[in-house]
């Protein structure tokens, strides 16, 4: 960060400022490129998708059942609740065990954004 | 995330149960007292340990309705909200009235005096001390304490869906369930850890399971208010009202009207119920033209966590709401969740198996976080050979073993000491019962910060289990029964109270004992036979012996 306001305030960056800056990068594209960082940056993936985008699509499955269950609204409210809970526990688990970390993500969003499409229509 | 689904689990069940194993350790700990509640409660309470006992009495109902009525409108302020009149139950077993002041400023309830009746009828007590008792360790298992109860439900919800992926991931890495029931091995280091976990996890494996997803349900409509948001387009009351239709949504009129004799709705009803005892009466905004009165049936061992009730317009005696005998499937599910939770229904065995399964929950948690304290160790044994000091993750992961693991039962045992030591009249002093309990669980944490060597475990062991036992000497100079009177006048809440720390304050002293022999010969002995692990303690003992020649080995 201290680099871009130097550049900000010196129109004429010095051979020292791009000399440090290019060292201040290659350490950063080293240290993705250790293995230990790339595990931390997957784990850290692949728990948000679990956390976040898991929970969007155990949510907005509830809603869909919710609406579509043949119920009256109270009995449909608390099955999809009670059940969410479940949704979201297979959910987690999915997002940790996909091969690919970053399907975990598309996955989990593309559950999400099918389900909610549903609830859209269905909630008509 | 690693080559194998079935290395993915593992990897899975170990950093789920592991990032929040202390604040679960916690919470099953205090969750399983919570359990005993209202025996909690009542050992909290000592100027009730005499000459309150009584059984309930069908036939004089009438008779004790207009005497409490009376009491009440005597001598409690004009403004109040709420009237109650408690009838003795099984578990509460005195007769009470209490009335519910309009909440100060800043509240969201009022404070609640409570006067509780004498058993021969002469008289109420109604200088008892101020004590959270049960209630604390009720609310600490998932308000948590020192921070809005809002966030720490939050907190406790996430702590819990941990907990429910390490045990759904812990299912699947689990190859023989069955033949792992019946295998402990005991002194092989961590191998007997690993039993001892799988021991205390599956045996209870149901329970577990259960407790911690009814433990989301119970606040499933926090955790996700959408469905209702959807179903009812953001009208949370709606629901709320159709969820119970009981729920009281009138205010006072502020119009003050006669207030009706309580004994002459007895009639209505024994005609909706018969004969099963009434547990409470309430009067909500009483003398009022609003006011209503409840009464709630004592539903005893039924598994249902609903109330069953009738309401009556307090003016005019017009029977005002009945529950319903029938529930719909899913709401008879969810109450059934519900109070699978609570275990309100339990009668006394049951609840202790209920504790009991609560008490392997914590087992399993310590006995996890101990296997991974030790795994640790032992990838840095090279390391600590050369004498070099422990990594820092190590250290804080024995630290917080020490600190919870021994705190807790500490932490507890101090909540009742002060309960006892504290001067009656003292202001703050619920407030000092539950900082004293914190106290405590940090002095064990400074402990911690000196030493967590197996001689440490041991005096710590021997400091708590001491305590447990000198509560029954505690009792007895602190209040005006003993154990002995108690047998004679079965109280047995109370009677149950002093055994349990008893049986505690043994184990733990078994527990420091074992220490103490493998610390003198750390050869490894002949197995007896199959040890079937009674109580968590004793397993608990089992497997600090464990870890003792662990590191009598290094």
């Amino acid at each position: 960060m201290s680099n871009t306001s130097a550049f900000e305030t010196s129109t004429q960056p010095s051979a020292d400022q791009i000399r440090s800056f290019s060292q201040i990068s290659r350490r950063i594209v080293q240290w993705f490129k250790q293995e230990q960082s790339v595990f931390a940056f997957k784990v850290f993936a692949r728990a948000s998708a679990a956390l976040l985008t898991g929970y969007i699509a155990a949510a907005s499955l509830a809603c869909l059942l919710t609406v579509v269950l043949p119920m009256p609204r109270l009995e449909s409210t608390l099955t999809a609740n009670m059940l969410s809970f479940l949704f979201y526990a297979v959910a987690i688990i999915y997002a940790f065990c996909v091969r690919k970390t970053w399907h975990a993500w598309r996955d989990l969003g593309l559950v999400s954004l099918f389900f909610f499409g549903l609830l859209q229509i269905c909630g008509q | 995330m690693k080559e194998t689904f079935f290395r993915t689990l593992s990897w899975l069940h170990t950093w789920a149960g592991l990032l929040v194993c202390w604040v679960l350790l916690l919470i099953f700990f205090a969750g399983s007292l919570s359990y005993f509640r209202h025996e909690i409660t009542l050992w909290n309470e000592p100027e009730l340990h005499q000459g309150v006992y009584q059984d309930y009495q069908a036939n004089t109902l009438e008779n004790q309705l207009d005497k409490n009525q009376q009491y009440i409108e005597t001598h409690s302020p004009a403004a109040v909200q709420r009237w109650m009149i408690d009838f003795p139950t099984e578990r509460k077993p005195f007769q009470s009235v209490s009335w519910q002041l309009p909440p100060e400023k800043g509240q969201r309830r009022g404070k609640t005096e409570e006067h509780v009746a004498l058993a021969d009828g002469s008289s109420m007590i109604s200088e008892v001390r101020e004590s959270r008792g049960g209630n604390f360790f009720y609310r600490l298992h998932f308000d948590l304490h020192y921070m809005s109860a809002i966030t720490a439900r939050y907190i406790v919800g996430v702590c819990t869906m941990f907990m429910l992926i390490a045990l759904i991931s812990g299912i699947v890495i689990h190859k023989r369930i069955f033949k792992d029931l019946f295998s402990f091995r005991r002194d092989k280091g961590t191998r007997s850890w690993l039993d001892a976990h799988n021991v205390s996890s599956v045996i209870a494996l149901p329970y577990h399971l259960m407790i911690t997803y009814t433990g989301l349900i119970t606040l499933m409509l926090m955790y996700i208010p959408w469905t209702v948001n959807t179903a009812y387009s953001g009208d949370n009351q709606a629901f709320l009202k159709e969820l119970n239709p009981a729920r009281q949504t009138e205010k006072a009129a502020g119009i003050s009207a006669p207030q009706m004799q309580l004994s002459q709705l007895l009639p209505q009803v024994k005609a909706a119920w018969g004969d099963t005892p009434i547990k409470q009466v309430t009067v909500s905004y009483p003398k009022d033209q609003n006011s209503q009165v409840t009464f709630y049936q004592n539903t005893g061992k039924d598994v249902t966590d609903e109330a069953n009730i009738l309401i009556f317009n307090g003016v005019n005696g017009e029977l005002k709401y009945a529950s319903p005998h029938d529930a719909s499937g899913a709401s008879a599910t969810y109450d059934t969740m519900m109070s699978l939770h609570t275990a309100r229904f339990a009668a006394p065995l049951l609840r202790i198996l209920f504790f009991f399964c609560g008490l392997l929950g914590c087992a399993m948690i310590a006995t996890g976080t101990l296997m991974w304290a030790i795994r640790i160790r032992q990838k840095q044994q090279k390391r600590l050979d050369k004498g070099d000091k422990p990594s820092l993750g190590l250290r804080l992961v024995e630290g917080l073993n020490f600190m919870f693991i021994l705190g807790l039962p500490l932490g507890t045992v101090a909540f009742f000491y002060a309960n006892r030591l504290l001067a009656t009249h003292f202001s703050g002093r619920s407030e000092w019962e539950i900082h004293s309990f914190f106290i405590a669980l940090v002095a064990m944490g400074v402990w911690a910060f000196w030493g967590r060597s197996r001689r440490q475990w041991q005096m710590a062991l021997i400091l708590i289990g001491s305590l447990y036992c000198a509560l029954p000497v505690l009792n007895a100079f602190t209040s005006p029964s003993n154990l002995i009177d108690n047998i004679q006048s079965h109280q047995w809440p109370l009677v149950g109270f002093d055994l349990l720390a008893v049986i505690f304050g043994c184990a733990m002293l078994f527990a420091s004992n074992r220490l103490t022999l493998i610390a003198k010969s750390p050869v490894a002995r002949p197995a007896l036979n199959k040890t079937h692990v009674k109580a968590d303690k004793t397993r608990r003992s089992e497997l600090t012996s464990q870890s003792s020649l662990e590191e009598a080995k290094s």
